[in-house]
Formats: C-alpha cells, sequence, structure tokens
C-alpha cells in the first residue's frame, strides 16, 4: 500500500519532467530524424523514377526513344502554342536528398549535458521501514540550461 | 472480353465508320470493341446513328493533366488541362458537330487539344490547339468546306478531321 503510494508520487512528480525530456530531445534532434527520413525517401524515389527509365531504354531502345522524341516534340509544340520557352522551367533542390550530418544535430556533450540537468529534476519517492507513510523528496533547485536545438530551415 | 448487348449492337453499327480512320482500318471487331469500351465506359465516347440505325459520326478523346498523358493509350483524368481526340470520323460536319457538342457539354473546356497526325506527322508530335484556336476551328468547321477535304483515306466519303489542316500557325 505504501509503496504503491510512493510510486504514485513519483509517476506525478516526474511526468512532467518526462515530458520535458521527450520535448528537449525531439527539439534537438527531430529535425534531423525528419530530415533524413525524408531524404532517404526522396533518395528512393529518384531510384526508382531513374531505374523505370533505365528498364525501358535497355528492354525497348527504339520504343524508348520514340517516346522521348514525341514527347519532346509535343513539349516544344506546347511552348510555342503558349509563347514560352519549355527549357525555361527546372527546378532543383539538392537539399531535399542530403541526408543532416553531425553538424546539422547538436553535439553529444550538449545533450548529454541538457539530459542530465533534466534528470537533475527527478523527484523520489520512499516509504518507512514497514512500508508505510509515503514521501516524496523533491530534488533542491536546479537551474535548467535551455535546450540546444539545430537551426530550422524554416 | 464480354460486352454488353447494347454496346455490341452500336459497335456493329459503329465499326465502318471507324475503320475509315486508317490507324483501326484493319482491326478486328472483337478487338474495336475492346479497345473502345474503355471510352464508352467512360463517357468518353460518343456517336450519333440517323433513324436507320446507320452511323453517321463518332468520337472518342481521352482528358489528361500532364503532356506525357498523350502518350498513354487508357488514362482518364477528367479534371486535366488536355484532351486528346483519338477518333473522330463521319460522314458529315453536323454529326461530327453534335459529337464534338455532346463531350463538350460532359466535360466541359478549357482545354488544350491534341489529336494525332499519323503518317503526316513531324517529328512525332501531336497537333496542339489552344482552346480559342480549336474552337476558330469548330467554328470553321461549322460553316462548312475547309476542314473537310484533308487527306481523309476513307472510301466512302466519310470526313476525317484527324487528316486535317486548317489554321495557320501551327505545325
Amino acid at each position: 500500500m505504501g509503496t504503491a503510494g510512493a510510486g504514485e508520487m513519483m509517476s506525478i512528480a516526474n511526468q512532467p519532467i518526462e515530458q520535458y525530456s521527450n520535448l528537449y530531445t525531439t527539439q534537438a534532434l527531430g529535425p534531423a530524424e525528419t530530415q533524413t527520413q525524408q531524404a532517404l525517401a526522396n533518395q528512393a524515389a529518384y531510384q526508382s523514377a531513374a531505374a523505370q527509365q533505365d528498364i525501358q531504354s535497355r528492354l525497348d531502345p527504339m520504343s524508348y526513344a520514340q517516346r522521348q522524341m514525341r514527347l519532346q516534340s509535343a513539349t516544344d509544340r506546347l511552348g510555342q502554342l503558349y509563347g514560352q520557352d519549355p527549357t525555361a522551367f527546372s527546378f532543383r533542390a539538392p537539399s531535399a536528398y542530403t541526408v543532416p550530418g553531425s553538424t546539422d544535430v547538436p553535439s553529444l556533450a550538449t545533450l548529454r549535458q541538457g539530459a542530465s540537468d533534466i534528470a537533475k529534476n527527478l523527484a523520489l519517492a520512499s516509504v518507512d521501514k514497514r512500508g508505510t507513510n509515503p514521501s516524496l523528496h523533491l530534488p533542491g533547485p536546479t537551474n535548467l540550461s535551455v535546450p540546444t536545438v539545430a537551426q530550422s530551415y524554416f | 472480353m464480354n460486352h454488353a448487348p447494347e454496346y455490341l449492337q452500336t459497335m456493329r453499327a459503329l465499326a465502318d465508320l471507324i475503320r475509315d480512320v486508317r490507324m483501326y482500318s484493319v482491326w478486328q471487331f472483337d478487338f474495336l470493341c475492346d479497345w473502345f469500351s474503355y471510352f464508352w465506359n467512360r463517357g468518353t465516347f460518343s456517336y450519333v446513328l440517323d433513324k436507320d440505325g446507320n452511323a453517321q459520326a463518332v468520337c472518342a478523346i481521352k482528358l489528361f493533366r500532364h503532356l506525357e498523358g498523350f502518350l498513354e493509350p487508357f488514362i482518364h483524368e477528367p479534371d486535366g488541362d488536355f484532351c486528346m481526340i483519338v477518333l473522330l470520323s463521319g460522314r458529315d460536319t453536323e454529326s461530327l458537330m453534335a459529337c464534338n457538342a455532346e463531350l463538350t457539354r460532359r466535360f466541359g473546356g478549357p482545354r488544350t487539344m491534341l489529336w494525332d497526325r499519323g503518317e503526316r506527322t513531324e517529328n512525332g508530335a501531336p497537333r496542339m490547339f489552344s482552346w480559342i484556336d480549336y474552337q476558330k476551328l469548330v467554328a470553321r468547321m461549322r460553316k462548312g468546306p475547309v476542314m473537310m477535304n484533308g487527306r481523309s483515306n476513307n472510301k466512302k466519303g466519310a470526313v476525317n478531321l484527324l487528316a486535317a489542316e486548317v489554321l495557320p500557325n501551327h505545325r
């Protein structure tokens, strides 16, 4: 009974600290993690599209060539129709395929320091020798360092 | 492939007219039915029969969003900006105009209009018109003589827009 009460005390007292810790970790590593996943997905998409063209070109080169020629001519014609140069439009975003490097995330030292600063705020609870009278022990005032996060593109 | 009896009946009436277009001239009936059922089922197929059940005009189109769609035989993107006339063959202008009007009513505009030019194709480019120019072309067709004397390869006096050449300023 007493230990359950102590556990409940600790749970409630530490819940915001844990949430804060999660937020800190997400802020610090989330952008790089998302960017990595997206970059890998984009690389895969590019690879897949390139492979598709490669396969078409290898398996049926004449058909592929004719298709490309027709498409090129049609594109030229469309540009002519609307008074636009089709070659004037292109878009490149190499960063969409770039996996972030170690410089794009906070250093391990920073992360460790931040995490331990947060951990110092965790509360403890105890019971007496008979296993009753649960009591909560809060840590002393701690200067939380402001979490260091990577610069966001947005 | 199994088809609805009314579809087969209609196709029997239209087959000769469809075969007046060179591309389909040697297609067997079954293949014609299988091929055009795609358009029939999507409402991109229009035709005119006279009171005796004789075919007067037939038209099939495909709609797509991106230009490269014209290379795909089976594509249906009604919200796209492009419309390719896959088939247009008729005995008279009025019937052709009826097909055109029906499909325009069904799917609206404006769209960039395309059709293949068969052997007269230059560099594989389909003929292409802006909506405004296409409407001008249709208006000229409605008035009469110009387009219908294209190099149609029909043997029965049928007209074939796909072989037509009307407006200047296009390839």
